[in-house]
């Protein structure tokens, strides 16, 4: 997409060559990228300005431009060269003059050390039960992560004074460590209860059963009453996300499978039983 | 690297500006003797170009404008380097 040079350089559509040229310059001086060093939004602005210009800095190209003609042409101010100020993101050997004064200079600046950010994957069974970890950042420190009970996907935890140094007297910076937990196949969370699904056959479903089922904290017998359909939820006591006040529940999702491969003579037994005992579970809807 | 004659060529300038920038101490070639340049030179270069074709800088004001340029980028080094820890 291309902005209207004339809005870039702030000037009227009849504005004379000179008065283009003077918005240029004064736009120009306040954006120009090494007179802003780190400054993207200049230098970003510095380009649009140089753009605007080449499209109405001379007569030539300004009566093109106003004929339309250079639409489909997109000025890219693309030098071959790094600009001076990426030169100096390593060591200049002109800054590098003026190092003798850095000692008094930064001796009288107390500057905060940075906050710094990371990122920490951890098990659903993890997440849920809390546990501990052990981090190295990347200067080489150890952090020992205490993983909450019941901690919650982006949830972050604080360490005070573990981030980037402080400069002069100033104090270090904070790290934070930002969890996101690795989803399980067979559990789901709902605030503080597990969700799991637990398939029966239908002859379970039909007569009950008392079947096993993993949960957080091993594995649990379940007594299945007769009657269960497909999403019919049962509850285990205390077996979700642990709490001092407050336990979460497993609550156990009834799946009523069907044999994949029926085969003849279940059909067959089946449809006898149909003939005798047709119900429509649409009705109960 | 780069030697004068080839640096003038790529920018278009005459000899004697360019010497009048190392005069000026504007440009410090890292080699003295046959006055040859780095990359860094030829960045710097540029950007003398243009403070002074492109904002009508005068020389008075390039001289300021290097030199505080040149300590923004020493105290932008001290900080990198400080975090280093």
């Amino acid at each position: 997409m291309m902005t209207n040079p004339y809005t870039t350089l702030n000037v009227a559509q009849n504005a004379s060559q000179e008065e283009i040229k003077a918005a240029y310059k004064k736009l120009a001086k306040k954006n120009h990228p090494d007179l802003n060093p780190g400054n993207k939004a200049a230098e970003a602005k510095f380009k649009e300005i140089v753009n605007a210009y080449e499209l109405i800095g001379t007569p030539e190209a300004r009566a093109k431009f106003d004929r339309g003609e250079t639409e489909e042409q997109q000025f890219q101010n693309q030098r071959s060269r790094p600009s001076y100020e990426d030169t100096q993101k390593t060591s200049g050997r002109y800054s590098s003059r003026y190092h003798g004064f850095d000692e008094d200079i930064f001796s009288s600046f107390n500057f905060p050390g940075e906050d710094e950010l990371y990122h920490l994957e951890v098990d659903f069974e993890e997440a849920a039960l809390g546990g501990e970890k052990i981090i190295t950042l990347p200067n080489g420190k150890k952090l020992q992560v205490k993983i909450p009970v019941g901690i919650q996907d982006g949830q972050k935890l604080k360490f005070k004074g573990q981030g980037g140094a402080g400069i002069g007297s100033g104090p270090n910076g904070d790290a934070y460590v930002q969890l996101s937990i690795r989803p399980s196949k067979q559990f789901r969370r709902e605030g503080r209860d597990i969700l799991s699904e637990v398939p029966v056959s239908f002859f379970e479903a039909i007569n009950g059963a008392e079947v096993e089922v993993p949960t957080l904290h091993g594995k649990v017998k379940l007594t299945i009453p007769a009657g269960v359909s497909s999403g019919t939820k049962l509850r285990i006591k205390d077996k979700g996300i642990g709490g001092v006040k407050e336990k979460g529940h497993h609550i156990a999702v009834i799946k009523v499978v069907t044999p994949k491969d029926p085969g003849p003579e279940l059909k067959a037994a089946l449809a006898g039983l149909q003939e005798r005992f047709a119900y429509n579970p649409r009705s109960e809807q | 690297m780069k030697r004068l004659e080839e640096i003038c060529i790529e920018f278009n300038i005459d000899e004697n500006e360019l010497k009048s920038f190392v005069r000026e101490e504007w440009l410090i070639p890292i080699e003295d003797e046959c006055l040859l340049f780095d990359e860094e030179d030829l960045a710097r270069i540029e950007l003398i170009k243009d403070l002074r074709d492109e904002l009508d800088v005068n020389d008075e004001g390039i001289s300021i404008i290097l030199n505080l340029l040149d300590q923004i980028h020493a105290l932008k080094a001290q900080i990198r380097n400080s975090r280093k820890f």
